[in-house]
């Protein structure tokens, strides 16, 4: 049995509290987005809609990019190519090591972990000066190849966390016998460990594209020329502009969170256990 | 192993190249960058900048990791009781965590705007003048907030797993001793979950403190240095005064200060696994 410690009005009204604290912003951000300036701009603002327009998602489609070479879809382009690509390469490196620390025995082990769980509290702002230096020296800057050789390390400690936890807590006895019948451990790891964890790769792959995309310092000092921005940049070149365009600002980012929005939208269940089973191993 | 690899890349060879950079000149001009010793470290002491920095980013880091962690934990608290559509909830509290800082920033600055803002709509009905929330006076605080807004369900999430984690049969026999919920939360849940609280302080110590895409997006360090913290300093050092040598100091500066909290945390670890 289980004390019941709140009434059910004083619980809802708490819960109404906390959600409409966290989602009033979220609404404020997209409702505008669809109204026409003389509403967007009206004051007392009208909270909700008399009239619905596209205009604002059509300008950034087809105005901006001719007259203020402002084009969303291009750095929505490049986001979806670099974070994609890095997204690829955490998953491999973060199954490989994760296996290897969930099952391998071999010396340094523990100062290997301390290792990573070291680099995961230094975050990307302490170097990126160094990054940017190594990079002009690659001649990569402005290149997305920059962002896709940089970004997995900086998501790959984490991701090797929740590899982990979940194939550490796959039965051993399956492979066990599977070594028993011969079977090497890359057989043991591509047709065993890969086939049994395929929530832990949708977990890392999302986690590591969500990171990705939603970060601005690297990919600002990284990637800043006009054809290989990312979202993040595209639209903070847009706040920067004297003039801020409300119209087609909100409507960028209204585009903008969509990826992240959806992902997280069908997939919580994955995300929610994969950080908790990461950070717990932490 | 290719973990290796990519760790050395990102971390290793960085900041072996920072260390030695703070200890020479280096600028865009400089031909040939050559050991100039401690001179960087004086430079950048002597600036008052640093100093106003360091002060906003302290103050930055307390207030948001206090609340983030205070609000985490009474959000983690009501989603605990496991009233109808309380998963729903969980899930729907966790939006903020995964938009992205920029747009995050898009969002509260049109919320902030003094001219048509939703805020500043509220605060005139009750009957107060329009504020600037991002003008020098408030600035810090009004993007603090922010930050606070956008942490706090995750860190809910966390403190949540944890209350989740305590055998229910404890309350049942605190209960049968007579206990009420406010001791029983005082006495039983508080001191399991304190060092839950205290290794995610630390950790949000961390990460705040070098949180760089937040601030930068929303007011760019300004008005009048008003929300400098040493992470956005460092990149204006880099990309508006050219002068590798000096934003490289102030990352050596920033890299020490996070190397203390690191250990703190590990040893902390260490010993509540024990």
């Amino acid at each position: 049995m289980k004390r019941v410690f709140l009434s059910a009005t004083l619980y809802y009204t708490l819960i109404a509290l906390l959600l409409g604290v966290i989602l009033v912003p979220i609404y404020w951000l997209i409702m505008p987005s669809f109204l026409p300036a003389s509403e967007m701009f009206a004051f007392p603002p009208h909270l909700f809609p008399k009239s619905i327009t596209l205009e604002h998602y059509y300008d950034l489609f087809a105005t901006y990019p001719k007259t203020v070479t402002i084009d969303m879809l291009l750095y929505l382009r490049n986001s979806c190519i670099a974070c994609g690509a890095a997204s690829g390469i955490v998953l491999v490196i973060s199954i490989l090591a994760g296996y290897a620390l969930a099952r391998g025995t071999f010396r340094g082990k523990t100062t290997l972990r301390t290792t990573i769980l070291l680099t995961q509290m230094m975050p990307a702002v302490l170097f990126f000066i160094p990054i940017y230096l190594l990079m002009k020296q690659l001649n990569l800057i402005n290149n997305l190849l920059a962002l896709i050789l940089i970004y997995p390390g900086m998501v790959a400690p984490f991701s090797t966390f929740i590899s982990e936890a979940y194939i550490a807590n796959i039965p051993q006895e399956i492979e066990e016998s599977a070594l028993l019948d011969g079977a090497s451990t890359n057989t043991i790891l591509f047709r065993i460990i890969l086939p049994l964890s395929a929530p832990m790769v949708v977990a890392i792959l999302i986690y590591s594209f969500v990171w990705m995309w939603n970060d601005l310092v690297i990919s600002l000092v990284l990637c800043h020329a006009n054809e290989v921005r990312t979202a993040s940049v595209g639209l903070f070149s847009f706040i920067g502009a004297a003039t801020v365009e409300w119209g087609g600002l909100l409507a960028g980012t209204v585009l903008c969170i969509l990826p992240p929005l959806f992902l997280f939208a069908f997939f919580q269940r994955f995300i929610i256990q994969g950080i908790l089973a990461g950070s717990l191993k932490a | 192993m290719p973990l290796g690899v990519f760790l050395t890349l990102t971390y290793l060879y960085p900041m072996l190249y920072q260390i030695l950079l703070s200890f020479e000149e280096h600028t865009l001009y400089t031909a040939e960058p050559h050991f100039v010793g401690l001179r960087n470290y004086v430079t950048v002491l002597q600036d008052p900048l640093f100093f106003t920095a360091l002060k906003n980013a302290f103050l930055w880091t307390v207030l948001s990791v206090f609340f983030q962690i205070l609000f985490g934990l009474l959000a983690a608290l009501l989603l605990h009781v496991p009233m109808k559509g309380h998963r729903v909830f969980r899930n729907l509290s966790l939006l903020p965590f995964v938009l992205p800082p920029v747009a995050i920033a898009v969002t509260w600055k049109w919320l902030y705007n003094p001219l048509y803002g939703l805020i500043n709509y509220f605060v005139v009905s009750f009957g107060g003048t329009p504020t600037n929330f991002l003008g020098r006076d408030l600035a810090l605080y009004s993007v603090t907030w922010v930050n606070i807004w956008k942490a706090f369900p995750f860190y809910a999430l966390f403190i949540l797993a944890g209350l989740q984690s305590i055998p229910q049969d404890i309350y049942e026999a605190a209960y049968i001793d007579g206990a009420t919920s406010v001791s029983a939360f005082r006495y039983i849940t508080l001191p399991i979950i304190r060092p839950l609280l205290l290794v995610m302080a630390l950790f949000a110590t961390v990460w705040t403190f070098n949180y760089f895409d937040l601030i930068y997006s929303m007011t760019q360090g300004g008005p009048g240095h008003t929300t400098e913290i040493l992470a956005t300093l460092a990149y204006k050092t880099v990309f508006l005064k050219l002068r590798f040598d000096h934003a490289a100091t102030i990352g050596v500066f920033m890299f020490l200060l996070n190397f203390l909290v690191s250990l703190a945390i590990l040893s902390l670890s260490r010993r509540t696994a024990m």
